[in-house]
């Protein structure tokens, strides 16, 4: 696989950090607790790298959707909202990426998924978000239903 | 005795299910150039793409009295982009990821189910090969059912028994369409994988072969490598060639076109980048590239000419041309000499706005620079990467001398990201948005003129569409769309004759065939490909309605 240099050369300059990309998240501090918080910011960085290598394709870089659905906005919430975090991440795990559904590792899945919740309204906290953390039941995709 | 005597019964009452199955014949070339009225054995029927059925027994005076002869679920979800081939009064239809069914095409009787084995998932990742669930028809040849996989695999399978003969991996991205048969050669076109170039392969159908893989996109040295101009982009340049190709025999080249370059945005891989959004002319012996034509140099909005090149004579300016009729995702409809190259003479089909100008010498595009994506700013580019004219297939009529197609009045509000190390090869961010003043109005179906490209007519829908026209020989042009209906419309005007809802959106291809001198027409039918029910999800979402399994839906005159 190349890996293109020369892309060295290109002038313009990207820069996405993960707070730039979400519509509505919720800044955090260095030092702020878990509280409300499901998932690092560290974390969702890592997911935002996942998401463009395996999703973004598909699902747009600013989550807007194009030959799948928006994973935010009022389309997503409608649809995701009122569920448990789990359902999302047992959705991503079973079904995604289309055709090669299963094949990230369980951290990449968790961290893509915190890369969504991180584009929806939810804090970072100080906790990284498993395959195996308790809030996943007990949180909902939509922060404001809890 | 009693057992001789219950075999005997059951013998003919056996016989008596499948009377009207014939012996098979084995599917030659010359077959498949000049197919009986009765088959449709490839996707679009004929090597010269038309998608025209000459049976008239089913026509403008008695369509309103068409009854659903028999019907099917496949059981398979997905996008329902099918297309039924029929030869020997069989049916043979390629359903999803992994299913090929055989049935009697009078009856329905379900003769043989194939299921092929994908390559595990995780196999697939560690080739970088896809797994993509599209099926857009199947190839028959000699006695075999000819099937290409997402998982870059093309198998072949007897047509009476549906047992595998024999199965060929390419190493591809994937396919989503047959290929076609040219001069004893099986064509196929393949999609790139993630950091590549794709390819067209030959293969000898007998024995699944592969005997000559040409790169869309030129090797270091070869000509048309220096029109990228950045170093390592050429590489993994795409120009996926997903579509089935076309064929002439007389000339002996075979017709394929090629997608956009990657990344999206044109910043980084500055140059023509041939051959992206082009089509190209091979031989089928050799794979060599005997002419090109690019109809997109350097594309910035994955507008790229994968779609079916339509071969067809057409009388311009009193001289006969040999002439091919192709229009690329963003509704640029070119006419070019096929035999050349030559570019002819152009139109746009849908609402666009990227194309500024064409030189009407060599139908190369000047752009609209405002709407090319780049950092920091939105921009309104028209059509979307949607299509435009995506690949729901174009068809042509000789008894009308129209060229047929759908398309959507379809925008992106988009914002380009520059290309860096870990971002996505579609390094965009797109809003789907409805052209203005095409609120009411986002699908059309179209018939041009062949020769001169003016408009005969066209029917405006309100809804997305991915119709798909077949025109006959009985002055009719049968259509699906979104909203569930397929309908009949008059051929020469456009009417609307006749119609019947069914089970899920119609995004598949329609065809008509006889078996025993009836004529039927046939439709698949089910959501969601990534046209209609895609855009429905964008503009419409109370018309889509839940995703179900598609079915062929096969209907004949009511003769009682």
């Amino acid at each position: 696989m190349s890996r293109l240099s020369m892309f060295a050369l290109v002038v313009l300059v990207l820069s996405l950090p993960v707070t730039g990309l979400a519509q509505e998240s919720a800044s955090t501090d260095e030092n702020s607790n878990s509280a409300g918080g499901i998932y690092t910011e560290d974390q969702a960085k890592r997911g935002q790298q996942a998401y463009f290598q395996s999703c973004a394709s598909c699902h747009g870089i600013r989550l807007n959707g194009g030959m799948g659905p928006a994973l935010t906005g009022d389309p997503f919430m409608s649809r995701w909202g009122p569920k448990r975090v789990q359902e999302l991440f047992d959705f991503v795990q079973e079904n995604m990426p289309l055709g090669l559904a299963g094949t990230l590792s369980d951290q990449a899945y968790a961290d893509i998924v915190a890369f969504i919740l991180s584009n929806n309204g939810h804090p970072a906290g100080s906790t990284e978000l498993t395959a195996e953390s308790e809030a996943l039941g007990s949180t909902r995709v939509d922060p404001d239903a809890e | 005795m009693k057992k001789s005597i219950v075999a005997v019964i059951l013998a003919l009452f056996l016989g008596a299910c499948f009377a009207q199955l014939e012996p098979w014949q084995s599917i030659t070339e010359e077959f498949l150039t000049n197919p009986p009225a009765s088959a449709w054995p490839s996707k679009r029927r004929t090597p010269n793409s038309w998608g025209y059925s000459p049976l008239d027994q089913i026509n403008t005076e008695n369509v309103s009295d068409l009854e659903l002869a028999w019907s099917i679920d496949t059981g398979v979800a997905g996008q329902v982009e099918w297309t039924p081939v029929v030869a020997n009064g069989r049916m043979f239809l390629q359903a999803g990821a992994t299913r090929i069914m055989a049935m009697d095409a009078a009856t329905g009787d379900l003769l043989w189910t194939y299921e092929y084995e994908m390559l595990p998932a995780e196999e697939r990742a560690e080739l970088g090969v896809g797994g993509s669930s599209t099926s857009r028809g199947l190839t028959l040849f000699q006695d075999m059912v000819i099937g290409h996989f997402g998982d870059s695999h093309i198998v072949a399978v007897d047509a009476e028994t549906g047992q595998e003969v024999w199965k060929t991996f390419t190493d591809g991205g994937g396919y989503t369409s047959p290929g076609i048969i040219a001069d004893g050669v099986l064509i196929s076109g393949n999609s790139a994988k993630g950091y590549d170039r794709a390819f067209v392969t030959g293969t000898d159908p007998e024995s699944g072969e592969v005997l000559w893989k040409t790169y869309m996109i030129p090797g270091p040295g070869e000509p048309g490598y220096e029109t990228w101009e950045v170093e390592g982009t050429a590489e993994v340049g795409h120009a996926s060639a997903w579509m089935t190709p076309s064929y002439d025999p007389e000339l002996n080249l075979v017709y394929v076109g090629t997608g956009n370059p990657d990344p999206y945005t044109p910043q980084s891989r500055p140059g023509d980048n041939l051959y992206t959004g082009s089509i190209l002319a091979l031989d089928p012996q050799t794979g060599e590239i005997v002419w090109y034509h690019q109809v997109m140099p350097n594309d910035s909005w994955d507008l790229g000419s994968v779609m079916e090149t339509i071969l067809v004579d057409l009388e311009i300016d009193g001289e006969t041309v040999p002439a091919l009729l192709h229009t690329n995702k963003g509704g640029f409809l070119n006419i070019l000499n096929r035999e050349t190259g030559e570019y002819i003479d152009h139109t746009f089909v849908v609402y666009q706005n990227v194309i500024e100008s064409v030189d009407p010498e060599t139908g190369r595009p000047t752009y609209n620079e405002e709407v090319i994506p780049h950092p920091g700013e939105r921009v309104i580019a028209c059509p979307s990467t949607r299509g435009g004219t995506d690949w729901p297939a174009r068809a042509y009529s000789p008894e009308t001398n129209l060229y047929y197609l759908s398309g959507n009045h379809v925008c992106m509000d988009v914002e380009g990201f520059a290309w860096s190390d870990g971002m996505p090869m579609r390094n965009i961010d797109d809003i789907r948005v409805v052209a203005e003043g095409y609120e009411d109005r986002i699908g059309e179906l179209f018939a041009f003129h062949a020769d001169t490209l003016e408009p005969a007519w066209s029917v405006e829908f309100e809804l997305p569409t991915t119709a798909i026209p077949l025109p006959t020989a009985g002055g009719l042009v049968f259509a699906g769309h979104t909203d569930r209906f397929f309908r009949a419309y008059d051929a020469e005007t456009g009417e609307e004759l006749w119609g019947a809802r069914l089970t899920g959106p119609i995004e598949g291809h329609p065809i008509s065939y006889a078996v025993d001198g009836t004529q039927y027409v046939a439709v698949p039918a089910g959501c969601c490909s990534l046209v209609g029910s895609a855009m429905l999800r964008d503009f419409a979402p109370e018309a889509l309605g839940p995703a179900g399994t598609g079915s062929i839906f096969v209907f004949k005159l009511d003769n009682d």
